[in-house]
């Protein structure tokens, strides 16, 4: 935005309507949106969790004002996008990751993913789960110290992961096909409800993670859509095939379990890689359903979540191309070219 | 050195049919000048023929150090897995277990197996387990492995592997009971490793 | 022939792998190490020269018809007699090529262009010409192997120096495994043919702007 106020000129199509919402004000939203899951990731996890994510957001705009300076483009940093993809990397980390990994993953997610593609608007994947994807296949043993939850089980800011007695989480004993109060992490719907549960920062408190989801919803800064469609088909498949379960529980289990409302709400629904029809939504929130659920039945990890929305992110294009919605008073071009009628 | 390859036949047809005369029956010729198809396809198998000798030559030259080799790949697992062994003969394996790949005995020292488990992360987990001839195990070591760098193939660690040594009957992980300590995060790996030693262990047993 | 002319244009400005695009497919897989991608390099480098070498002596004796059956017959032959010398000599670099010592020949068939330049040039320009080429497409394979190597393992030269065990230059467990898997594989190459397109714009002549993407 920023670059076409200096020009004497400026040339756009219609409508010329300004809105007063900018990308900052947007971010600022999710940041806002994002503070009662970070709230209840210190709550359980200590203050290292608050560090973790600072050291995160500083890293991603560091490097965003890095490679924009390199590259010789315009300084971005101050549209907040690198501070929202700092605190969603952060959120999906256990809280003993090392600083110094979630740097590289920050790195991996800014330069990477969304500078050397063209910045803001041309990132091609969702740069806080590309990260994630990353540091799995480079630093899979950082990922994996979970910690229990409570202050009892704090660890220091200088420790890490490492150091600690790793404990079983509700998403390893689903994986296992125990439910979780049945097995070695003995947490409850209503632990996994409120967040008393071991997993990534970001990702264990239901209660906050729906607030945040609500408040967005609420501010316009995302439809409803792509977090309906996304939960709506993992809650219906997952209690019509709840694998030997009591269905309900099955699929509360799946709901409350893992990054599924962090993903949904806050992944999902990122503007740049999910389509930006209608249908399209649609369409790519059931995919990210069914793919979550595919991939924590069969995939080996524990988790589907982040692969589910990277893989659809890919489909994203051509989900848009095919739902393009008909052009008022025109006739839908089909067969002819191949080209389908509608908003260019 | 080269001509158009279609001016012979061209020439020879408009000779054949200026003369006035009653079209005869063609006699089909087979042309035997230059570029002829004849000459075309002796060359391009005098090509092939020169090739086939010398891979056959190379072959022939090299056949026995490539055998030496692949024999000796295998010595330096049977050594850290079974050591003091003098010579490793290969002995047939008639059990029922189709993880075992092949067996080699070192006489007064004992058994080398070659085990690839069902159960690695990757499927593709190869070990050399020596067993002892009072029924311990001796050494464990890596053939091949494909599992996860950084939690499935530290199982190639020494420390890790140190822990089968002396071990009789049947080992576990101590997730399941046993007193193998598995490797943080790589439980599945871990679990692999002691399947492969017990296959070793049972087709040592059923060898004595 | 210009011999500098041709040095500068296999190395940079028609490197076979970072400016026509041609044998990637080995310049991905062998790369996790920089043993791996110069002993790749510099097999692809002797089939290469020799194979130039040889067709270029046969384009008085071959008619154009079978040309191309010729350069595949010749090409292949050397590959395999390559992977058979890999094989007795040198059986570690023969694990660490593994699927792609065989396909050398195929490789060697596409960085010759199917004999292009050997067909209709002196024996002499062609040798040079396959060593030229031949020592672009190690450069690239080189520099990738040694990034991959270097940022995915912490070591440099494994299986090559301090006795099969290479330098650690670092921890490994500060090191990206992702490098040496096929995701660091496709970033440390976008990086190197960036680096030698620079490299060769700064050499002054103007690169081609589309490579087909082969191999």
């Amino acid at each position: 935005m920023k670059e076409y106020q200096d020009l004497r000129l400026t040339v756009a199509s219609s409508p010329h309507v300004k809105s007063p919402v900018g990308t900052r004000a947007l971010m600022l939203d999710v940041l806002i949106a994002l503070i009662p899951a970070l709230g209840m990731g210190v709550y359980f996890f200590g203050p290292r969790a608050l560090a973790l994510t600072a050291v995160s957001v500083l890293g991603c705009e560091l490097f965003e004002g890095l490679s924009r300076a390199v590259l010789k483009r315009p300084q971005s940093g101050g549209d907040l996008s690198a501070a929202v993809t700092g605190v969603l990397l952060a959120f999906v980390c256990p809280v003993g990751m090392p600083f110094w990994t979630i740097l590289i993953g920050d790195f991996f997610a800014i330069v990477i993913v969304k500078q050397l593609f063209g910045g803001l608007g041309r990132n091609f994947l969702n740069p806080a789960l590309a990260g994630r994807a990353f540091l799995a296949l480079s630093y899979a043993a950082s990922l994996t110290g979970w910690v229990k939850p409570g202050t009892k089980h704090w660890i220091e800011i200088g420790q890490t992961g490492a150091d600690v007695v790793s404990s079983a989480t509700p998403m390893a004993d689903l994986q296992r096909g125990f439910l979780p109060w049945l097995g070695s992490s003995a947490a409850t719907l209503r632990d996994m409800f409120y967040g008393n549960v071991g997993g990534c920062i970001g990702e264990v408190s239901a209660l906050a993670l729906l607030l945040g989801g609500a408040y967005l919803v609420f501010r316009g800064v995302i439809h409803p859509r792509v977090p309906l469609a996304y939960l709506g088909t993992v809650a219906a498949v997952s209690y019509l095939l709840p694998r030997g379960h009591e269905p309900v529980e099955w699929m509360l289990c799946q709901l409350l379990g893992g990054g599924l409302l962090l993903g949904a709400f806050f992944m999902a629904t990122d503007y740049v890689t999910s389509p930006c029809t209608p249908l399209g939504g649609w369409f790519f929130g059931i995919g990210c359903g069914l793919l979550t659920l595919f991939l924590r039945a069969y995939g080996g990890s524990a988790e589907g979540v982040s692969y589910a929305i990277l893989l659809m992110n890919l489909c994203a294009p051509v989900l848009e191309k095919f739902t393009q919605p008909r052009r008022f008073g025109g006739r839908t071009e089909r067969k002819k070219t191949g080209k389908e009628g509608g908003a260019a | 050195m080269k001509k158009p390859n279609q001016v012979g036949k061209r020439e020879s047809k408009e000779r054949q049919q200026s003369p006035q005369r009653p079209p005869k029956p063609e006699k089909r010729k087979i042309p035997l000048g230059e570029n002829s198809l004849l000459r075309i396809a002796g060359l391009l198998c005098g090509v092939c023929a020169v090739c086939g000798l010398t891979l056959g030559l190379a072959n022939l030259l090299l056949e026995d150090r490539i055998a030496e080799n692949q024999s000796s790949g295998d010595m330096g697992a049977l050594v850290e897995a079974l050591p003091y062994g003098e010579r490793y003969d290969k002995v047939s394996y008639s059990g029922s277990d189709t993880t075992v790949e092949q067996v080699y005995r070192a006489d007064g020292v004992g058994f080398a197996i070659q085990v690839s488990p069902v159960g690695s992360f990757s499927g593709e987990l190869t070990l050399m387990v020596g067993v002892n001839e009072d029924g311990t195990v001796a050494g464990v070591a890596v053939m091949a492995s494909k599992e996860t760098e950084g939690l499935g193939d530290r199982v190639k660690e020494p420390e890790f592997r140190e822990q089968f040594a002396g071990k009789a009957g049947s080992v576990k992980l101590e997730a399941d009971g046993g007193d193998i300590s598995a490797i943080s995060g790589a439980t599945v790996t871990s679990r692999a490793v002691c399947e492969a030693v017990n296959s070793a262990l049972a087709a040592a047993a059923e060898l004595e | 022939m210009d011999m500098g002319k041709q040095i500068k244009e296999g190395l940079l400005t028609r490197n076979p792998a970072a400016v026509q695009l041609l044998g990637l497919c080995a310049a991905l897989a062998v790369t996790t190490t920089l043993r791996g991608g110069l002993g790749m390099g510099l097999c692809a480098l002797m089939v290469l020269t020799l194979s130039n070498g040889i067709l270029s002596l046969l384009r008085e004796y071959i008619p154009k018809q079978i040309r191309l059956l010729t350069t595949v017959a010749v090409v292949a032959t050397l590959g395999a007699v390559a992977d058979l010398v890999i094989q007795a000599f040198l059986p570690g670099l023969m694990e660490e090529l593994g699927l792609f010592l065989p396909l050398l020949g195929v490789i060697c068939v596409l960085l010759g262009q199917g004999g292009a330049f050997a067909w209709e040039n002196s024996a002499g320009s062609s040798l040079i010409e396959g060593l030229c080429q031949g020592v672009g497409y190690t450069l690239v394979l080189s520099l990738v192997g040694l990034f991959r190597e270097l940022l995915g393992k912490g070591s440099f030269g494994s299986g090559m120096l301090n006795g099969g065990r290479g330098l650690q230059v670092f921890d490994p467990q500060y090191a990206a495994g992702g490098m040496v898997l096929p995701v660091g594989g496709f970033l440390v190459l976008a990086f190197v043919i960036a680096l030698i397109r620079v490299a060769a714009d700064r050499a002054g002549r103007p690169r081609k702007r589309k490579g087909a993407a082969k191999g």
